[in-house]
């Protein structure tokens, strides 16, 4: 180095300072942004990070108040309290949050050095700030991670909370040994949290369940997937619960069930009323066999009896009259009136047994259903009526009539009994009888209406039961068979019968029968 | 020609026996009327074995279905069954009206199905129809032998 004996040795030891000064000046640059500002906080120093940072140019930045890149992070009281710091000459740290000249915000860590006069005041600033945006950046995610975990742990116990008031709740570990229950299980099962936590989930097995009953659960659970149903268990003093369980298995690293926890509801109640239910509808199709069956007995029996009583009638029948044919005026007076009233008696059993005998062929399976057209039944018993029909002057007026399934001679006795009523039952004009039908709820709808006697309303359900009259045989002769047989035929195709009338008013006899199946898938289609 | 007719009923009911006869009677029938009661006496009877190897053979059967021992369609079915006794028209007399008895019997080879009637008047009627048909209208498989003169 040239001159350098001319150098004193102080020259010399400053020069170094400086340049050790210098080197610290660099490497502080390097690392840090570093301004320096007056006491009213005009900027009077920037280096290159302190530009970089704040995407300011230093042109931009000397002279102007340090306000400038203040982002309105902070209260007014957090720079009360640092210009106070440090206008007593003191050090502050901290850390603020800036505004960018983009306006993009970035975090500095910040120490401020005052600088004094001889007097202590102090005479200027020198800022040196380390940029922590990234880090704030990772605290605030992380405080927001755990603002939301916190959450999350609250809901859940909450709904912990709400699950334990709530449902019977038990954890068992992959060989069934239960790890947990809560309050509700301890309830229920009336044995206490200590005598059940450790012991296999089998302590309350009532055995109800056959064993594969069990096994299809583990296997369930056992593969990962959920399972429920409705569980009989053996409370600790022998009696008997039923809970709805789900069982969810949870899986570990290696997706095999690590434990299950299982959630229960308490559904005794509901299982008794429903076996409740289930005894009674059985005691009700006990009950219904029985009386199927007793009513089929009954049915036989006065089949049998008709048919056979009519051997022995048919006996006193021809006797009483032979007596009649050969005795009459021959015996006293007396004599001819007792075989008189002898043969009335028999020719009327004779009819009762006859009618009898024809209500419980009805439903007997001695004809087969097929299809029948009421049209052509129509025809047939206006036919079978003909002469009364004609003597009575009747109008039988028959409108469309469909094809029903049904045994044909069954529906031809059906509208003779009801044609023939309302010939029988006519008032004082010609009879005028209306046949018709129509399709309504999935059924036909026939209807036989007359401009007849009519009947009293008390009366519209005693008509159709067996051997019930209205009226004097003198006046209108009949054993009251017919609209019992009308009946019987109706709902034997599941149909109903019954009547709309006045007292001379007519009436109107309603039927229904089922329409036929293919009838059914036309409609359908329609 | 006077031939006397001979009528086998077979009814285990007297009083139905005795209906046919007085019916026969009124429709001015003037042949031999014999009846026996059950199955096993009328086949006995037709083929002329133990009791009624005196009997005559009948120009007629009268016939009931509902009989004890063997009933009348096991009577009928042996009736039609042997040569001889085949050609002997039968008369089903039943009370029964099920078709199934009807169609049995005109399968087994009876001559007609009638329907006992349940009063005098038409049973009488019926009596005097089988007697004015087949004893005056119809005739009769030729007798061989015997007593018709």
């Amino acid at each position: 180095m040239p001159g350098g004996d001319s150098r004193t040795q102080e020259e010399i030891l400053d020069r170094q300072a400086v340049r050790d000064l210098a080197d610290q000046k660099f490497a502080l640059d390097q690392h840090s942004i570093v301004a320096t500002t007056d006491v009213h906080g005009t900027i009077t120093y920037v280096n290159d990070k302190f530009c970089e940072i704040s995407k300011y140019s230093r042109e931009e930045l000397v002279g102007q108040n340090h306000r400038i890149v203040n982002s309105g992070h902070h209260p007014t009281a957090f720079f009360t309290q640092m210009y106070r710091t440090i206008s007593n000459g003191n050090v502050w740290h901290g850390e603020i949050c800036n505004r960018a000249k983009d306006g993009s915000l970035y975090w500095v860590e910040a120490t401020i050095v005052p600088f004094l006069h001889p007097n202590g005041k102090p005479r200027q600033y020198l800022a040196i700030r380390t940029d922590i945006t990234e880090r704030k950046r990772a605290e605030e995610a992380l405080k927001d991670s755990l603002a939301g975990k916190e959450a999350l742990l609250k809901e859940l116990a909450d709904q912990k909370f709400a699950l334990d008031q709530h449902a019977i709740v038990a954890t068992t570990d992959v060989q069934g040994t239960i790890t947990y229950v809560n309050d509700k299980f301890c309830a229920i099962s009336k044995y206490s949290r200590e005598e059940l936590v450790g012991k296999n989930h089998r302590i309350l097995n009532s055995g109800h369940h056959p064993k594969e009953f069990f096994q299809e659960m583990y296997r369930t659970i056992a593969n990962g997937k959920v399972w429920r149903n409705e569980i009989c268990n053996r409370a600790k003093d022998g009696s008997i619960y039923w809970v709805d369980t789900t069982i969810v298995p949870f899986a570990g690293n290696h997706g095999k069930p690590y434990q299950y926890i299982a959630i229960r509801a308490d559904i005794t109640e509901r299982r008794a009323a429903e076996q409740q239910l289930e005894k009674q509808a059985e005691e009700l199709t006990q009950q219904a066999r029985e009386l199927a069956r007793s009513n089929a007995d009954l049915e036989q029996f006065a089949y049998v009896a008709s048919h056979d009583l009519q051997e022995p009638l048919r006996m006193v029948t021809a006797y009483t009259e032979l007596l009649a044919e050969r005795y009459k005026g021959k015996l006293d007076e007396n004599a001819d009136k007792f075989i008189g009233y002898a043969q009335d008696g028999a020719t009327r059993m004779q009819v009762l047994i006859q009618d009898l005998l024809a209500f419980s062929r009805v439903g007997r399976k001695e004809d087969a259903i097929g299809t029948v057209d009421c049209a052509a039944v129509m025809q047939e018993v206006k036919q079978l009526l003909s002469s009364a029909i004609e003597e009575s002057g009747a109008v039988v007026i028959c409108r469309e009539l469909p094809k029903v399934d049904a045994v044909h001679t069954q529906m031809v006795q059906l509208f003779q009994n009801l044609i023939g009523n309302a010939i029988k039952f006519r008032g004082k004009e010609a009879p005028r009888i209306l046949v018709e039908a129509a399709r309504k709820n999935g059924q036909w709808l026939f209807a036989v209406k007359d401009n007849g006697i009519g009947i009293a309303p008390e009366y519209a359900e005693s008509i159709f039961v067996i051997f019930q009259r209205l009226h004097a045989r003198a006046e209108y002769p009949g054993n009251g068979i017919g609209l019992a047989i009308c009946k019987k035929i109706v709902e034997r195709y599941g149909g109903k019968i019954w009547v709309e009338s006045q007292p001379g008013a007519g009436s109107t006899f309603l039927f229904t029968v089922p329409v036929r199946a293919s009838q059914k898938a036309e409609a359908a289609h329609a | 020609m006077n031939m006397t007719f001979h009528l086998l009923i077979v009814d285990d009911n007297p009083a139905d026996v005795s209906l046919v006869r007085e019916g026969m009677a009124a429709a001015a029938y003037s042949g031999k009327i014999e009846s026996v009661g059950d199955g096993i006496e009328a086949l006995a009877f037709l083929q002329k074995r133990g009791d009624f190897a005196d009997a005559a053979k009948p120009d007629l059967v009268i016939l009931d279905l509902n009989l004890p021992k063997r009933d009348g369609l096991a009577v009928l079915a042996a009736i039609k069954a042997g040569p001889e006794l085949r050609k002997i028209p039968v008369v089903v007399f039943s009370s029964s009206q099920l078709s199934r008895d009807i169609s049995r019997s005109y399968e087994l080879g009876a001559n007609c199905y009638v329907n006992k009637p349940g009063n005098l008047r038409d049973f009488f009627s019926t009596m005097r129809a089988i007697e004015q048909f087949w004893f005056s209208s119809a005739s009769l498989p030729p007798r061989g032998d015997e007593n018709r003169k």
